[in-house]
């Protein structure tokens, strides 16, 4: 598990910063941020491939929001908006992080969902989650595979 | 030139996403249709004429690769460019859905210069931005 969390935080950055400024016109401000404040919105979705598993985006329901207003280039935004942008980012940054974690494998992205829950990754079996410093706040990534470890690369 | 762009995508947010990003770009576009899949986009284009489709890949219902190769195979609508828009950004894949008969593919995420001139490529003009 370690070694993943060494890949992963690396990985995981890099994933966000790419995706946050291309699309979602943010970026990440600090590399590692503290506990998310509450409430969250989070989303999550399976993926299956050479590695199998699931991957999640959490923020605080302020973040949500900014981050909605960007992408969708509004003021203000409904719950449901931000429920769609934030399972959009959730499934721009799974295909980022994978082709990152194994490039040029084939991976199926099941479509992402909300978590009504929003349950935190530290009560996930097995979850590996990173929490980034944002502009307009704080973003966890976190993901499990089905077999830990197997296939991911050294740094 | 004003063109007829159909955006086929299950999420709503991603479709507005991209109908912002064209009009922000200096893209003349005449009418932007949308569909949540590639079933209702077949529907669609069975009452209306567009000049180019933006499709994504993984949609319930009908995905992105039926899609483009009912497109592909059918007699009125087989010379419509269609412009793949994906988070999968494996080689295998873009060469798949250009077999299918996809003629461009941006993959996700992108920036609005590079969506703007892929669809430049697929329709096969140029055009001055503002």
């Amino acid at each position: 598990m370690q070694q993943i969390d060494v890949d992963l935080q690396q990985i995981f950055l890099e994933s966000a910063s790419e995706v946050l400024e291309t699309m979602f016109f943010t970026g990440i401000e600090s590399e590692a941020g503290s506990d998310l404040p509450v409430p969250q919105v989070s989303a999550e979705l399976v993926f299956r491939g050479v590695q199998s598993g699931k991957f999640g985006v959490q923020v605080p329901l302020e973040t949500g929001q900014q981050i909605a207003a960007n992408f969708l280039g509004a003021d203000e935004v409904t719950s449901p908006q931000v429920d769609e942008v934030l399972c959009e980012l959730c499934n721009m940054l799974c295909g980022s992080v994978l082709s990152r974690l194994e490039a040029g494998a084939r991976f199926e992205l099941l479509h992402p969902e909300v978590d009504p829950n929003n349950l935190s990754w530290h009560n996930r079996l097995d979850a590996v989650g990173y929490t980034f410093g944002l502009d307009e706040g704080a973003i966890t990534l976190w993901m499990v595979l089905d077999e830990p470890g197997v296939g991911v690369p050294a740094v | 030139m004003a063109f007829r762009v159909l955006i086929v995508d299950d999420s709503p947010a991603m479709r507005s996403f991209v109908k912002r990003v064209l009009e922000l770009s200096g893209f003349e576009m005449g009418a932007c249709l949308e569909a949540g899949n590639g079933s209702e986009a077949l529907d669609l284009l069975n009452q209306e004429w567009v000049d180019v489709i933006l499709t994504d890949i993984n949609m319930p219902v009908m995905n992105g690769e039926e899609f483009v190769q009912q497109v592909s195979q059918n007699e009125s609508l087989r010379n419509v460019p269609i412009l793949v828009v994906s988070t999968d950004r494996t080689e295998d894949r873009v060469r798949q859905m250009m077999a299918l008969g996809a003629k461009g593919y941006v993959k996700k995420p992108f920036q609005p210069e590079e969506l703007r001139e892929k669809l430049e490529q697929v329709l096969g003009v140029a055009y001055a931005t503002n």
